[in-house]
């Protein structure tokens, strides 16, 4: 009888265990997925990219013109020995153009093989939000920014609208 | 063991250039220019019974950077505002003789001669890959930086 019943609260114990596993398990499954942005404003607009395309933001001290490059490239910039290039991210989106000033700040965006210093107006916030409050985009922008949109979100109560650096190099480097 | 190139340095448009030593004959003073007459971009002067065809240095980067803004864009950068000066014969402009392949030479006229170095080569980075895409000054091979400043590399003899 006593062996019978020890047995029982054995088998109560793995139940125990396996609804304890599963319940975590279904936990993972729900857990929301987050990305890292890194906010910034061009022409009054919130703007993101990806956190992990970000290797460093720099201040801006001095842009070092380079001859005989198109106008959105601005110079290059020297960080700690490497030379990096600078793109004006205004005049590449085709925005209205304006001089830098004490906010304004250098993104060091780099994917496989590729790695350019993207100016922009300030950087606002570096976040994490769950990727499902990244919607598609109904902007109404021109059509030289649309090409180059991931999708949209709010911050602080405004349109952000995440850029996908990947296209933007591409495009650099194919034209 | 650290290789070094011998360069020259010398400044155009308020920017520093560096060409190889080796590539220039001789360094002669801007009046040459001057006294042959003609005050155009390019042109000619007398130089050793030849005719040495003058390239103004400044007025090709001017050149380029015109050359490079799309069809409708704006043409001038507030940070960068364009240039449009030939150099000034009369100053301390130098004519930079070029050896070019089968013993022919060719002038570059340039606002100054800053100085002549001997460069490690580790020191010096080649263009990054956007400007390599975009680039349109033929023979601009690297960039480094000299006190601070950048310098441009430039191989003269693919520059015509």
């Amino acid at each position: 009888m006593a062996e019978q019943r020890q047995a029982q609260e054995d088998l109560t114990e793995i139940l125990d265990v396996i609804k304890q596993r599963k319940q975590q398990e279904h936990m993972i499954e729900i857990e929301e997925q987050l990305i890292q942005l890194v906010i910034f404003q061009l022409a009054d607009r919130y703007y993101a990219l990806y956190g992990n395309t970000i290797k460093e933001i720099v201040t801006v001290r001095e842009i070092s013109y380079v001859p005989g490059m198109p106008d959105y490239i601005l110079g290059v910039i020297n960080v700690r020995g490497d030379i990096e290039s600078v793109l004006d991210l205004r005049k590449f989106l085709g925005l209205a153009q304006s001089p830098w000033t004490k906010q304004s700040r250098i993104l060091l965006g780099e994917i496989p093989h590729i790695r350019s210093g993207l100016l922009v107006d300030s950087v606002e916030d570096v976040l994490e939000i769950p990727e499902d409050q990244i919607s598609i985009s109904d902007s109404m922008l021109a059509a030289e920014q649309t090409a180059y949109i991931l999708g949209e979100t709010f911050y602080k109560g405004k349109e952000l609208i995440l850029l996908n650096i990947k296209k933007i190099f591409k495009k650099l480097l194919d034209e | 063991m650290i290789t070094t190139i011998d360069v020259l340095l010398f400044s155009s448009q308020g920017l520093i250039f560096g060409v190889y030593t080796e590539q220039i004959e001789e360094v002669l003073t801007g009046k040459h220019r001057m006294n042959s007459g003609v005050s155009t971009e390019n042109d000619m002067i007398h130089y050793r019974q030849q005719k040495l065809y003058v390239i103004d240095f400044s007025l090709y980067l001017d050149q380029k950077r015109r050359h490079d803004s799309p069809p409708g864009a704006e043409k001038t950068d507030p940070n960068h505002p364009v240039i449009t000066a030939a150099v000034d014969s009369s100053l301390t402009s130098k004519i930079l003789v070029v050896k070019l392949p089968q013993h022919e030479y060719m002038g570059i006229h340039v606002e100054n001669v800053v100085k002549i170095l001997s460069m490690p080569l580790d020191q010096i980075r080649t263009l990054p890959a956007i400007m390599e895409t975009h680039n349109s000054i033929p023979g601009l091979w690297g960039l480094t930086f000299v006190d601070q400043r950048l310098v441009t590399l430039l191989d003269l003899t693919r520059l015509a």
